[in-house]
Order: C-alpha cells, then structure tokens, then sequence
C-alpha cells in the first residue's frame, strides 16, 4: 500500500470538517487576540478551554459505544468522532494557551500529556492502517491470536504424522532440521517491515532436500514445506496482531493521567 | 494432492475463542487518573501549592508565593482589597477603574456609573520573576478606548474652543529676537527658558527666577512703585507690627505718600496690600477664591482623615472601626431612602428660609436679605425634580461660591451659626460640580462601604494569621498628601492675614482703583489685571494633565520648530503651538516608531492631585 | 432458566415431539393405501428402508398441525379423521397480479426480519420477478377462507420437495391421525416407486402446476385454456446433486421451469467455465434457445436435489404461435439473458466470485457475515458485540476460509435452503414468515447436534449449560447466528466495528457483491 493509499480517510468528510474546523479556530483567536489582549482565563480563551476539556470528557465515552448505540449509532461513526474530535481538541488546547508556554508544573504537564495523548493516538490510527493491509496484502494465513499456539501445535501433529509416512530421509530431516522450529513461536519484529521477512531463507533447506528424497516424498516434501510455511505467517500474525493490540497501553493510560490533571486544572480555576 | 499453503484459518476449534477483558487498557487509565487527581490535590491540601501554581510571581511578590490566600480568596479570584492593601494603603481608592474614569473625565456621575475593573484584569501576575507588572498590554486600553494611535482623535486641548488665557503677556516673537541679537542659534533659543528634565514632569516650569530675571531684573529690581497715598496702602510700619518683615531702605515716604524704590518678582510688600485693595474692591470675588482655596484645604484636611491605615491597627481596634463603619453606613442608607422621597429643591429652600430666620432673629439684617434673596431666586425651582434641572457648570460654580460666601459672612457674623454653618459648608464643598446632594450621599457611601469592605478582608486575613503590611509604605502615600495640605494651609493662612474691610463708597472706591494701578504698574508689564487682582499665570503649571509627554528622545530627533511651527512669530500668549496628533503619526505608527497608549497616558491618577 | 409452568409445558410437548421419532410400524404402514402403487413384492424392502422417516401422530381436535409460515419438510398423510385448512388474510400493502403467498425469503415485497433501520447491514438475497410457490390444496381458497382436508389426502408435499414456509394454516378439525413422512423419505419413496412419484407429480399437476405457471412472468396473461394444456404436456422431472441436466451445444429441445433446488448455468470461455448464473425457484431456462433455435449456449447443472417443469419444443412453439403477447415477453427475457451472459464474459470478477459462491455454498446464504482484512484491526469487537448481544455467548467464531482480502467467519449463512432445519425432532430450528433468519428456540432445544453435524460449515456450536442431564453429562444447547433479530440496531457484528470491515451480503445480489467486494 502506498503512503496516500494509507492516509486515505475512510470518511473524508470528517478530515475536511475537522480541519475547516481548526481553521475557524485558529482564524478567531488571530483576530480577537489582535483587538483584545487574550487571556485563558477569561472570554475566548476560557471559553476555548471548556471546549477542549469537554472534548476531553466525551472522548472518554468512546468505549460506551460498546452498551449503547445512540446517540452515534455504529461504532464506526463513535470511532471518527474520537479521532477527529481529539484532533480538534488539541487546537483548542493550543489556542487556550494563547500560543504561549505555559507557566507552571501543572500547565507543562497538561500541554504535554495532551500532546502525547493526540501523537500516540494518530499513530496508532496509522497502525491500524497499515498492518492490516500490510497482512492482508503479504499473507495467507488468517488466525485469532489466542489460538496462535495452538494452530501452532496442530501443525505440529500434522507434520508429525506427515513426516512419519515418509521415508527415512525426510523423517530424519524434519526431525533434526524442521520439527523444533516449527514448534518454536518466533515473532520477529522484522515482520514490521516486511510481511515476508526472511521466508526465502527459511525454505531454502526444504529446497535442498528435494534432491535427496525419494520421488513419492517429493509431495510429502512440499506439504512440509507449506507446513512450515504457514507457521512463518502464524508467526507474522503474532507479532503483528500483537503491535496491534498493545500500541494501546501508549494511548489509554496516559488519557486516564491527562484527565485526572484536567480535573485538578478545573479545580484551580474554580478555587483561585 | 498437495496441501498448498492455507487460505484462511489453517485448523479449526468447535469452540469460542476467549476474548481479551474488557477493562485491560481502561483499568490502569483509570488508576493513572485517580493518581493524577489525588496526588496534586492532597499535595496542595497539606500547603505545597507547587502543583497548581500557573507560574511564578514576579519577584516583588514573591514572598507571597508560599499562601496562595494571600492574595487569593477561594472561589473569588483576587479581590481589589487585596492589591490595596498594599498599593493603596491609605484606601483612597486611587487605583481603581472608577477613579481612572473620574480622572479622565472629572465627572463623577460618569465614573460611579462605569463598569468597575478588576486590578487584574490588566495586571496579571503568576508570568515569573522578571515581569513588570505596571506593563500593561495595550490592548486592554483598546477594550474601552480606541486602539491605537492611528484612530487617536485629536488633543483634547486644541479640541477646547476656549483654551485658558495664559494670564501672561509673552510675546514669543520679540524674545526670540532678541535671543537672536545675543547670537543664540534658534534650536537652544527654546531650551533657554523650556528647560528639560524638570523633577516629575517634562520641562521644568517657567520661573521668573531662573528664566526671566537675567533680563528683566536690574540688580534685583523689576522697576519701581510710584508714590501712593498712604491711606490707601498698609505701610511697612503697620506691617512690622503683624510679623512680616521689610527693607525700608528700598521705601520712600514723603508728604502722606510712599513709593517703593526696587520691586523684587513677588514682593511681598506688593502682594500683601495687592490682595488687600481686591478685598476691598472686589469682596465677592476675593471671598471666592479664598473659598475655593478652603474647600481644597477641607479637601485635603478630609483626604487624610479618611486616610486609614489598617496596618497599625491591632485586631481589637479593627474590630471597633468596623462596627463604626456599620453604624455609619445603616445611617447613611437611612438618609438616601430619605433622599429619594424628598424633592431636594424644596427641603433645600426651606432650609433657605430657616436661614434667613435665624439671621433675621440674630439682628443680621444682611444675611437675612440675602439669604431671602436666594429664596426667592429659587423658588420657581419648588418641586422641580433633579431631572428637570440642569444648570450648566459655570453657573453651578458660580452659584457655589456665592453660597460659600454667604456661608463665610454668616459664620463671620456670628460664631454660633458657625457650627451650623460648616455641615452645609462640608456639604456644599463635597459637592462636585453637576452632582446631586443624592449622588454625593451615595458617593459617601459607596466609599463608606468598600471602607469597611477593606477593614473586614483585613479582619479575615489576620484571622488567617497574614501579618499587616509595613507601614512604611502608608507614609510614601501620605507625605504627598501632607505637602500638598501644608501647602494649601499656607495659603489660605495669607489670606486671612488681611482683616475684614469695611464698606467703600465711589469716591473710595475710585481711590484705591488707583492705588491697585499704581502698586501694580512693574507687574503689569507681563502679568494681567482682571477685575481688581493679577491674574494667576498658568504658564507654570502643566499643560497635560491625563498625559505626559517626553521631549528628552524627541529633542534628539528633530529641533523644536518641527513640531513647533510659527513660534517664532508668535505675538500672543494665548498662542498654544501644541502640534496636534497628525504630527506625531508622522513618525509613530503600527510600521513607524511603536508607541503604545501606555508611552504617554496613564490609568492610575496621581497619589496627590 | 424457564419457569415452573413453562417447564411442564415444555415438556409435554417434548414427549409430544418424542413420539415423533418413533418410526412407524411396517405392519401399519403396508395397510395404508397411500403405497398401494408400489409393487407388492419391493413394498416392504422399500418400507423397510423408508420407514425411520415416517412417523404417527396423533392430534385433537383443535390442535395445530401445520402453522402458516413455518417451515415445512414433510408431507402430511390423512390416516383418519379430518383436517381444515385456513387461509389468513392477506396484508393490505400487497397487491400483485400473481397470486402471492406471504413468507418465503424471496418475497418481494416482504421486509426482512430484523428492524427496517437495521437493513443497510444485512445482505439481502433479492432479486426481483420470482414466482412464489404456493402449498394449497386443490381447492381455490380466498384469503379468509377453509377448505377441509378428508382421510386419503395428502397436504404440504409441495412445501417440502420445494423447501418453503407453510403457506397455510392447518388444524385438526376432529381427532386426527397423520402419517408424516420426512423429505428425505418423500425423495426415497419417488425414487423407488414410479407410482408414488405419479401420485405425488399429478397432485401437483392438478392441484399448484397451474398456479405455478400463471405465477411465471411470461404465461401471467395467458388464457385457461393454454395454461391447461401446457400442464397437461409439461414433464416433471427431478435430478440429483451434481447431475449435469443439459449441456453445452447440445440441440436445445425444451424449456425449463424450476421448482425447486438450485441450478447452476455456466459456459465455457476458453480453457475454463465461466459461472453465468444460477437458477432458483421459479427460475425459467431455455426459452432463449427455442426463440432462436439454437442449440444450447449453456450448461445446466443440479447443485442440490432439484425439481423441474419441463415443456417441449413442440409444445412451447405451439403456445407462441397462439399468443404473441408470450413471444414479446420472451424476447424481453431473452435479451435479459444474453445480457447477463455478456456480462459474465466481461467482467470475471463477477463469474469468479459467482463461482467462488457457488462452490463454497456461500451462496445458499441470504446473509453472509464477511470481514475485509485490509481493514480489520483484529481487534474482537464484532465478536465482543455479538457477545454482548447474546448474554456473554458469542456466536461466532473469526476464523474461516478466506477469499481474496475477505475472511468468511463460521456465522451461519442464514440459508434460504437451510439443511440444517431438516433433522431437528423439536422443532427448535425455525423460520419465521418473511424473515431472513433462521432461528434456534433454546427453551426447545434438546441438544441433540443433528443441526450442527448437518451444518456442512460447521456454523452451529452445542453450547453446555448449567443443568445436567439425569446422566450427569451437561445439557447442551445449540446456538447460532440469529442476525440479532430482537436487536434494534440490527446485527452488532457490522455495528460494533469500529473500522467498518465487517459487512454483510448477500451472494445472491451480484451487482451488489461486485460493488462491496471490489
């Protein structure tokens, strides 16, 4: 997939509200911080600081999609709103500020959770654009990744019973060559930047061996192959699927670290 | 046949997979939040409130960093009390927006109707250490007012239609020349007399000592006095006898006349028996200026008893002032409701008439006709409401000061009327020009009320154990104001000098009339008669009152007659030659030189008027 | 769990159910005369064989037999007694010149089950001008009407040979004994006895043929007359799984008209053959070659156990010649033909995935579950949301074969043909009128599995309750996907992904595969 088939939005209507939207924004505070000194605690900037925090609160619904379907309706739409919105919010976080650095511990803090919160985010929609066409493109195999090892194990016994079949040649091939590692889960992060990485080299010795096998194992030699073929990708998916799944822990609890801050922020306007 | 490598899921299972929990990410997010939330508050709990400072203050403020309620009160922001306490320690009231209103409008109906503002709206501290907090933004100007110099109208004091008269004949043209003859190049010809760097203001003020005597004095001596009759003068042996003392070498007696050989500037001699002839010539307009120069001594006389430094105060003392307070304030909302029923016109021409009563009965037949004068005068005003009233300000003030004369004669005339008297007095004098009796009462109390506002914050904060500010920065503030009363109090003491004078008749009259033209000949030559006394120069005192302007950089830049133009051949004094603003958009503007509003205006009136 | 009432209702009727499994006693059996037409000397071998899918019911009177829109997969012999057939009325919206039946996935008008908001995420098998067919008896009954059934008749053959929902309600009239023979054992008896096959084909003949035809677009106007006798000439013919009926360049000499099951029609392009289409009930082919008196440009080929009406040359050129209105009809149909087969030549994709679908089966489903894995994150949220949707229990797993980018995961197809409905003894499988979904009553489920052994994609899990059966083993329930028909929102597969891979279709609508699965 091409960078331009990646950031492709699935909703292009989304991206070009949310950057009209920005533009707005950005437009007002030029403008009005032109006229009138901006303060964030006061008129525009305040008001700009209650819509980014009640951004931040609604982005917190984003796993309610799972108990109700309203107001939004599919998770697709709750999906869109939690990107763009957060993208949003972080503008006017920006504009709060005045475009200024903020002053004490506490407005670093929030300037650079709400920061890293946006960042990790985008990045992990790139992810989840990229890796699945990346696996869907490279490889065959498709598996959850809870029953990796056991597929794995089945294989295993496939081969198992394959290799006992045969001749001697390749029973003791696959025994000292093939079975360990066909046994053994290794995903390599050089998946991540090729699907395929190193299946060449993998197969070689399976090659080699078609000279020394008897003709009724060539076959037999191939299934073993393809065996092994498919524990490589099982192995790509692992790793793959499990980039998937962990880029989260960068993204939700630094947003839990964000809130809580944004809710001591809140309290320190209130109280001063 | 071959297996080929799998399409799709290379075994299958008859059973559901287990799916990952559902509160893997969101449970440490929301152990992280709680932290998050818990760790700051409970931090600022116990007094480290590090974890909810927006910043440092700026470095004068810096030892209130550790109590954030200093200056804070919670859920209130920081309140005006608390800048005054130490800003405006006297609680004058001098740095608030309403004061900024009256000082640039000098009506007070406009300033109590404005919207008040906040000392930190435009101050805003918590930037660090090196702030400047007196730098203000100027687009806080910009919220009221217009925004920059380009849309600045042009100078109030060329916008007026009838500037003051100078009070001094100067011609600009004939000087010049004559500088010229003494080979002086025109640029340092102006810096002769309009010297720069005067202390606390621009140039320094014109003083005959410094800039017209090295012409106009001849071995100390301006001229001379023709000789007077002597009844019409106090002579220097009168004098002697009430203190003040005189050269006699520099006077000349012979046959019932006295003339004065040298007249220094302002001699005293001249002065004394010139203010003597005006209060004989012109009573009215004499006890006019000497109750204007009272009202402004009562004026300040008040300012500083109302100064009330709560420093010194122990919390007993405070405790007592603010029940005083209450008391006064419960008073004085009693006697605005009362206000507000009464036609003011009406209870005031009673009064008029008790007056004129009481005087009647004392045997006073002229304050009596005069004050039933004034009755008549007022009493097509009888039921008229403040609204339909509206005498413009120049007649207000004349009326004013005929009040306070009959006031003065009345207290003159019998010492007992005299603490009557002085509350209509006090009253009258409060009065700013074109302001109700209402409005002062609610003036009154407005600043009743924010006084005890002051006194019970102080009350809360010592409560809170904050220690009372120094009272050393009191007596920055009042040394000002006590100058400037010394000062008022001096002059109004040579104005009492002179005792009443009786009646005149024509033929009198028209002898001191010349006396006054005699006595004032050497001073005639630059100064003014009008109406029996030497008119005040205003050449002395600054031109721009709400404004300051810096000639030090500007000199650098070009000589006076750019700005200045046709000074040269200025015949009148009444010539202003101030440049209006299109010549300072010459060289300032948002591409140009940048001066903001703050570069020449000030919000903040001065500490003593 | 059911309640204390439920419970005894529930089991009284299990132990109704139970009898049903008993197979009937040969010496019953050879007395009825319903099998009088098979020789005496095969009778019993062939009863013998058939009889494990025959039962004996008994019914009061009142009782229910037949309920209109259920689904029916046997016919109904009245051994004693009597039954009447009622007729609801039918609903307002529907009028249609073709005698119209209600339920049936193919309904045209018929709104699926799931809620209308709900509908953009099933796939829908639509495809307009089908006929319906129609289980009545002989008599014309008008909506609102009965008809009463005497001992010697046979009811819901025809519901069963063409697997659809009862169109009619059927109730005991008097205490009633019936013989239910099974499909399977209705297939068996046509196959073994030339006689039953002439009994059940000229019910059929007399009693729906004619229907059938005034419901086929091309004899909508014609005359009684014509439609006699093309009954009276029309064959009946049935074939096996995979059977080839016609082939390719073989003289065309008939039309064809299916009754039931699924035909394929593919032509060779080259080396390879090229899926045209398929055909379905009331489905027509050949009229294209007979017009042009070609020989055949396709081949016909039996996907399952089909059932056609089968009209010659000679006779169909007769009925043209007679009415003209048919031949512009005909040609209308026979563009419409050579359209689609142009079509197919052009775009590949389409006859590729036609044939993808026809020979993984995919395309019995009328709502198939697909995942584009370009897009899905594996992230488990479909399965999470059926989960959630189904009191913890997914019902489905994402694993499957994969095509393309697209992974086809084990939920049900929703079949419009559903094998698995054939063997349940409860009834717990069902389908209601006009729905797309093939449910699974758990109160009614005895665990029996028959479902999910017939299930050939292993589609329908036992899932293992709490209670225990008196054997100490767990009771298990069968579940499957129910395309969440009680939920508003409609299936929370497709609505619960966040990225929008998953969606839902329906093999049947080509023009709509081709779109979504580009």
């Amino acid at each position: 997939m091409s960078l331009a088939e990646v950031l492709r939005p699935k909703v292009p209507r989304n991206l070009h509200a949310t950057v009209a939207a920005s533009f707005v924004a950005l437009a007002l505070f030029l403008f009005v911080s032109w006229r009138w000194a901006w303060s964030p605690k006061r008129g525009l900037g305040l008001a700009f600081g209650i819509a980014a925090a009640l951004v931040y609160v609604l982005e917190m619904l984003y796993p309610a999609r799972r108990s109700r379907a309203r107001p939004l309706g599919t998770a697709l739409r709750y999906l869109q709103a939690h990107v763009y919105l957060g993208a949003f919010a972080f503008v006017c976080v920006v504009i709060h500020s005045g475009l200024r650095f903020p002053g004490g511990t506490l407005g670093w803090l929030l300037l650079l959770l709400s920061l890293w919160t946006t960042a990790s985010g985008l990045f992990g929609v790139w992810l989840q654009k990229w890796i699945p066409a990346a696996m869907a493109g490279g490889l065959q195999v498709e598996a959850l990744y809870e029953r990796i090892p056991e597929l794995v194990e089945g294989l295993v016994a496939e081969a198992d019973s394959l290799a006992a079949e045969g001749s001697d040649a390749l029973d003791r091939f696959y025994r000292q060559e093939v079975r360990d590692r066909l046994g053994s889960l290794s995903p390599s992060w050089g998946y991540l930047f090729d699907v395929r990485a190193g299946r060449e080299a993998a197969l070689d010795p399976f090659r080699r061996m078609r000279a020394y096998v008897p003709q009724e194992d060539k076959e037999r030699l191939e299934d073993l192959a393809s065996l092994y073929t498919d524990k490589l990708e099982l192995d790509a998916q692992l790793r793959l699927q499990g980039v998937l799944r962990r880029w989260l822990w960068i993204h939700v609890p630094p947003a839990g670290l964000l809130m809580g801050l944004v809710v001591v922020h809140v309290f320190a306007w209130v109280w001063y | 046949m071959a297996r080929g490598v799998s399409w799709g899921t290379p075994g299958r299972s008859p059973h559901y997979a287990p799916l990952r929990a559902k509160w893997t990410f969101l449970g440490p997010a929301l152990g992280l939040g709680l932290l998050a939330l818990v760790l700051p508050l409970a931090l600022h709990a116990i007094g480290w409130r590090g974890s909810v400072s927006p910043g440092a203050l700026t470095s004068p403020h810096a030892p209130f960093e550790a109590r954030c309620e200093e200056c804070h009160t919670p859920r209130a922001g920081v309140a005006d009390v608390r800048c005054q306490r130490c800003h405006d320690a006297s609680g004058a009231g001098r740095l608030t927006g309403r004061a900024h209103v009256l000082f640039g409008s000098g009506d007070p109906r406009k300033a109590a109707a404005s919207e008040p503002r906040a000392c930190v709206s435009c101050h805003v501290d918590h930037h660090g250490r090196g702030t400047r907090l007196a730098a203000v933004d100027q687009r806080q100007c910009g919220s009221c007012h217009f925004k920059s110099l380009s849309a600045h109208p042009e100078f109030a004091l060329l916008r007026t239609s009838t500037p003051d008269a100078p009070g001094i004949q100067f011609p600009h043209e004939r000087h010049m020349r004559e500088l010229a003859k003494q080979n002086v190049a025109a640029k340092d010809a102006c810096l002769r007399c309009h010297e720069p760097e005067g202390p606390g203001r621009d140039l320094s003020p014109i003083s005959f000592a410094r800039h017209c005597a090295t012409c106009h004095e001849k071995n100390g001596s301006l001229g001379l006095v023709e000789p007077i009759p002597l009844e019409d003068v106090a002579a220097p042996a009168q004098l002697a006898a009430s203190g003040v003392s005189l050269r006699t070498e520099e006077f000349e007696e012979s046959r019932g006349r006295i003339a004065k050989t040298s007249v220094r500037h302002r001699d005293d001699w001249v002065v004394l028996n010139l203010r003597r002839l005006r209060r004989e010539l012109d009573p009215a307009g004499f006890a006019a200026e000497r109750a204007a120069l009272a009202a402004r001594e009562a004026q300040l006389a008040r300012r500083q008893a109302l100064a009330a430094p709560l420093a010194g105060l122990d919390a007993d003392e405070l405790q007592s002032r603010e029940a005083a307070l209450a008391a006064e304030l419960e008073g004085l909302e009693a006697r605005l409701a009362g206000q507000a029923q009464a036609a003011s016109t009406s209870a005031g021409l009673d009064r008029l008439r008790e007056v004129a009563a009481a005087a009647a009965a004392s045997g006073d037949a002229d304050a009596a006709a005069a004050a039933q004068s004034l009755a008549a005068q007022g009493e097509p005003l009888r039921g008229a409401t403040a609204d339909t009233l509206s005498l413009p300000l120049a007649e207000a003030e004349a009326r004013r000061k005929e009040i306070l004369t009959l006031l003065d004669a009345t207290a003159a005339a019998d010492p007992e009327l005299g603490a009557r008297t002085e509350d209509l007095r006090r009253r009258l004098i409060a009065l700013a020009p074109g302001e109700r009796p209402a409005e002062l009462l609610a003036r009154v109390r407005d600043q009743r009320r924010s006084e005890l506002a002051r006194v019970r914050d102080e009350l809360a904060l010592r409560a809170l154990g904050v220690r009372p500010p120094s009272v050393a920065l009191l007596a920055a503030e009042q040394s000002g104001l006590r100058d400037a009363l010394a000062a008022a109090r001096q002059q109004l003491a040579a104005f009492d000098e002179a005792s009443p004078a009786p009646a005149l008749d024509d033929a009198g009259r028209t002898r001191r009339r010349a006396a006054l033209e005699l006595l004032s000949a050497p001073c005639r030559k630059c100064h003014v008669l009008e109406s029996a006394a030497l008119a005040p120069a205003r050449v002395a005192r600054p031109r721009l009152v709400r404004a300051r302007f810096e000639h030090a950089p500007h000199l650098m830049q070009a000589e006076c007659s750019r700005c200045h133009q046709g000074i040269e051949a200025s015949k009148q004094s009444s010539d202003l030659f101030v440049p209006g603003v299109a010549s300072c958009r010459e060289c300032h503007g948002p591409r140009a030189v940048r001066a903001d509003c703050a570069s020449c205006h000030r919000y903040h009136p001065e500490a003593t008027p | 769990m059911t309640s204390g009432a439920d419970r005894t209702e529930l089991r009284r009727r299990y132990e109704e159910r139970l009898q049903l499994r008993v197979p009937a006693e040969l010496a019953a059996l050879s007395e009825l005369s319903l099998f009088a037409g098979i020789p005496e000397k095969a009778r019993d071998k062939v009863l013998e064989k058939v009889r494990k899918y025959m039962h004996f019911a008994a019914y009061r009177r009142g009782d229910v037999v037949l309920r209109e829109g259920d689904y029916g997969d046997s016919a109904y012999y009245v051994v004693k007694g009597s039954a009447e057939v009622l007729l609801g009325k039918p609903a307002a919206a529907d009028r249609r010149a073709a005698p119209r039946v209600r339920g049936g996935a193919h309904a045209a008008s018929a709104k699926g089950g799931a809620k209308p908001g709900a509908s953009g995420m099933i796939g829908r098998g639509h495809v307009p001008g089908t006929v319906i067919l129609s289980a009545h008896p002989a008599a014309e009954i008008a909506p609102g009407g009965r008809a009463v059934l005497e001992a010697g008749e046979v009811f819901g053959e025809i519901s069963a040979l063409s697997r659809y929902p009862i169109s009619a309600t059927v109730r005991a009239a008097s205490d009633l004994r019936l013989l239910q023979i099974r499909l399977p054992g209705l297939r068996m008896l046509q196959a073994a006895s030339k006689d039953f096959k002439k009994f059940l084909d000229t019910r059929y003949r007399e009693r729906t043929l004619g229907r059938h035809l005034r419901g086929v677009s091309l004899f909508e106007d014609v005359s009684p007359a014509v439609i006699d006798a093309v009954r009276e000439k029309a064959e009946l013919v049935a074939f096996q799984p995979g059977q080839v009926i016609v082939e390719e360049g073989a003289p065309a000499d008939a039309f064809f008209l299916v009754r039931g099951g699924y035909v394929k029609v593919s032509a060779a392009a080259g080396t390879s053959e090229l899926a045209i289409t398929y055909l379905r009930t009331g489905d027509f082919a050949g009229e294209a070659a007979l017009i042009l008196d070609e020989p055949w440009p396709f081949t016909l080929q039996a996907l399952e156990h089909v059932e056609l009406v089968k009209i010659t040359r000679e006779e169909f050129r007769r009925v043209l010649a007679a009415h003209p209105p048919v031949e512009e009809k005909l040609w209308a149909a026979t563009l419409a033909r050579l359209k689609q087969r142009g079509a197919a030549l052009q775009s590949p994709v389409s006859s590729e995935y036609m044939r993808m679908a026809m020979d993984t089966g995919l395309i019995h489903g009328e709502s198939v579950l697909l995942i584009d894995l370009a897009t899905c994150t594996r992230c488990d949220e479909c399965v999470r949301g059926c989960a959630d949707a189904h009191a913890g229990e997914a019902r489905f797993v994402r694993e499957g074969q994969r095509y393309r980018n697209w992974l086809v995961p084990t939920a049900c197809y929703q079949c419009t043909d559903p094998v698995c409905m054939v063997d349940c003894p409860t009834g717990a499988i069902t389908r209601a009128i006009g729905t797309l979904e093939v449910q699974i009553d758990p109160s009614t489920c005895i665990g029996c599995s028959n479902c999910a052994k017939r299930c050939p994609w292993g589609n329908i899990v036992m899932v293992e309750q709490e209670e225990t059966r008196p054997d100490g083993k767990p009771i298990e329930v069968a579940t499957k996907c129910d395309l969440c028909f009680g939920r508003a929102e409609g299936p929370a597969c497709v609505q619960m992904c966040p990225h929008g891979s998953a969606v839902r279709i329906s093999f049947k609508d080509m023009e709509r595969v081709v779109s979504t699965l580009k």
